[in-house]
């Protein structure tokens, strides 16, 4: 018997192609966004007005959608007029940095500003599986509870930004903002909050001005690093 | 059993494998990892899954030692590294401030293998 140091990280090889597509990302100036949740939070019914709305403010957006089994989401997505495929993962539970490699193919990153990943609906799994993006937004709907943060602490630790989704829905259930803040920043000190409502556009002049400065502090950020 | 788990378990199996065919070893016995508080693995989980991805393959049989790593944040209060209790509430245990530093705690790694000899061939 013998022992050997191995000191490997074990999803290294996913954790490689997500910096080789940083790096894709990067030198195409377009701005990477994963989106997580558990299923039914409104990521679709969110990206779909986000989508629209950043379009027509002027910038160039596309999505891959993640889903277990069906193109529905790509469908009600592609009703945006924006380039929108569908990574199907039959069964796979979260999306990994090879399948979003696969679905950009032929896509000339260039053209884009934004691109939205929309991941499988899951609490847990996709928090270890770099994308290459460079913001990880986790929703939590107001119908969901206000512990979710604390039932799932590593996928509320692991995003930069948690919105808040389905808010005209808020008072029917008797959602506690207050609370929902106080565990998301339990879990992640200082972490940023947005309120939204897809169905009403409550909240989408901050998220789109959140989105907008955050690409727009990356890009300097890379100029700097450039010079 | 939430699918992650089957993943981890492949990518074990296959750097693990790829050790033990490096080291010319038959079978792998053991395989320490270190696995953090905000990994989102599942101990037993992860156990079932390794028995099905890894048949077939020199990591067949062999024993998961699962060391769970706790989270460690810096506090900037008392400028140094301090384990939280839990996951829940990233405040440094000992000044109640909020942590926002994480240090560790989202390990996912092979530590080390232990590989058992190939026998030695009495007619060679």
């Amino acid at each position: 018997m013998r022992t050997v140091d191995v000191k490997q990280g074990i999803l290294s090889k996913n954790d490689r192609l997500a910096r080789k597509l940083r790096q894709r990302f990067e030198e195409a100036g377009v701005y990477v966004l994963n989106m997580v949740s558990s299923p039914g939070t409104g990521k679709t019914e969110l990206l779909q007005r986000t989508l629209k709305e950043l379009s027509e403010a002027g910038y160039k957006v596309a999505a891959l959608v993640g889903d277990l089994q069906t193109d529905n989401d790509a469908k009600r997505l592609q009703k945006s007029g924006v380039p929108v495929r569908q990574i199907t993962t039959s069964g796979l539970c979260h999306l990994e940095a090879q399948m979003v490699e696969e679905h950009l193919a032929d896509w000339n990153l260039a053209d884009y500003d934004f691109l939205f990943v929309e991941n499988v609906g899951n609490l847990v799994c996709p928090s270890s599986f770099d994308l290459g993006e460079q913001l990880r937004i986790a929703l939590l709907s107001v119908t969901e509870g206000e512990d979710k943060p604390l039932k799932y602490p590593p996928i509320f630790s692991s995003a930069h930004v948690a919105v808040i989704t389905k808010a005209d829905l808020a008072e029917a259930c008797e959602f506690q903002a207050e609370s929902a803040y106080e565990n998301l920043q339990s879990v992640h000190p200082n972490i940023t909050v947005l309120t939204t409502s897809a169905r009403t556009g409550l909240g989408f002049l901050e998220w789109l001005d959140y989105l907008t400065q955050q690409r727009r502090a990356w890009l300097d950020e890379l100029k700097g690093a450039a010079v | 059993m939430s699918v992650h788990e089957l993943s981890i378990a492949r990518n074990i199996v296959e750097i693990v494998s790829q050790v033990a065919m490096e080291e010319k070893s038959p079978r792998v016995s053991v395989i320490h990892l270190q696995i953090g508080a905000l990994s989102c693995v599942v101990p037993s989980a992860l156990e079932f899954a390794f028995e099905v991805a890894s048949q077939g393959t020199p990591t067949e049989g062999a024993r998961l030692q699962m060391e769970c790593m706790p989270v460690v944040v810096h506090c900037d209060s008392c400028e140094t590294e301090v384990a939280l209790e839990s996951p829940q509430s990233f405040r440094c245990p000992r000044c109640a401030q909020p942590t926002p530093t994480l240090v560790s705690g989202r390990e996912l790694e092979i530590s080390r293998v232990e590989l058992e000899e190939e026998p030695i061939c009495a007619h060679g």
